[in-house]
């Protein structure tokens, strides 16, 4: 895992905003990306972004290079998105009770099928939809993101041991709902 | 080294490279000789590992940028210097007080005031009758005096002159 130069941390901290910039230009490539795999839809991964990127911006006089500043963005961004994650899935279940007590007798055309080619991105979507937001956050972090059994535990700030259990609680996830066909291989 | 064990290490360690030569070799060896094993690595590489190969990392909108520095000007602009901002930031620690403990403050000073305002009304009404009382005492002692003509007070004093 590439790190962020640390003198353009400690310009942006000092208030330089190119240097603020540089680190937006850097990171918010590989926040966007985790945020979207976590949160499972674009508008949601957007407001993630802006709010890590924020959250940074704010924080950076407090950070003391205790870990690396990648290892730190990742934190925020898994937590922010992990977060997001929850509330929106309490919301779309509010919704859906609120839509099923609504159209009883409502003759809806919400039987249309929809059939499309399934993209990597999408087949992506599908495979990570089955996982709790935990083990979601490991497999994108180590599949996607490539980082190391010592960079989740630092992320994540879990043991490693954990880190290993939520592994393979996630692979056995997805070994299963393939074999049950809920995803094309 | 037992099935159930290897599979751990299939799902973790093993596939992810992240075991030592020795474990490695071991590892290699039971899944030559062990049908399940080796179709359980076989079906975890095809639904868990390879969908996730060569995924491209994704860039945001350009618009987040914008928003983000938006967000950042308006934090940074400073606060336009006005009587009423002064007022409010004088006045702020005062609110930041928790409702409850503000609530009871309001109420003690309330009952002080009610108590402070019963016994001065107390105290005045005091001053008034004693006032009255003396009036009316020397009222009387006109009166007395009136009927002896000089009105030079006591009987004592009327008895040497």
């Amino acid at each position: 895992m590439v790190d962020i130069p640390k003198d353009i941390v400690i310009r942006a901290a000092s208030g330089d905003r190119l240097a603020f910039k540089e680190i937006y230009r850097l990171a918010s490539g590989f926040v966007y990306s985790v945020a979207f795999r976590i949160a499972n839809n674009k508008a949601d991964a957007e407001e993630v972004t802006q709010d890590v990127f924020m959250q940074i911006y704010r924080n950076l006089n407090s950070f003391e290079f205790k870990s690396s500043f990648k290892t730190w963005t990742y934190r925020i961004t898994v937590n922010t998105a992990i977060n997001k994650y929850r509330q929106a899935s309490r919301e779309k279940i509010r919704r859906e009770k609120y839509e099923v007590e609504t159209a009883r007798s409502s003759v809806s055309d919400k039987s249309l099928e929809f059939v499309e080619k399934e993209s990597s991105e999408q087949r992506i979507a599908s495979l990570l939809s089955e996982l709790d937001s935990d083990q979601r956050a490991c497999i994108v972090l180590r599949e996607i993101e490539g980082l190391s059994y010592k960079e989740l535990a630092k992320v994540l700030k879990i043991n490693i041991n954990t880190v290993r259990s939520r592994l393979k609680r996630a692979r056995e996830a997805l070994i299963q709902n393939a074999s049950k066909g809920d995803v094309k291989p | 080294m037992k099935c159930d064990k290897i599979r751990d290490l299939i799902s973790t360690d093993y596939i992810d490279g992240q075991l030592n030569e020795v474990k490695t070799r071991q590892v290699k060896e039971h899944l030559a000789g062990c049908g399940q094993c080796s179709l359980f690595e076989e079906a975890l590489r095809k639904s868990a590992v390879e969908p996730f190969k060569n995924i491209k990392e994704i860039q945001p909108p350009d618009y987040v940028w914008e928003r983000i520095k938006e967000n950042i000007e308006e934090e940074a602009q400073p606060q336009k210097e006005n009587a009423l901002v002064c007022l409010r930031d004088y006045l702020k620690p005062l609110f930041s007080i928790p409702k409850p403990v503000f609530a009871a403050i309001s109420v003690i000073i309330f009952l002080i005031a009610l108590t402070s305002s019963v016994v001065f009304f107390n105290s005045k009404a005091q001053i008034n009758n004693y006032f009255q009382e003396q009036q009316e005492f020397m009222n009387s002692l006109e009166n007395s005096s009136g009927a002896s003509g000089a009105g030079f007070g006591t009987a004592i004093e009327e008895y040497f002159l």
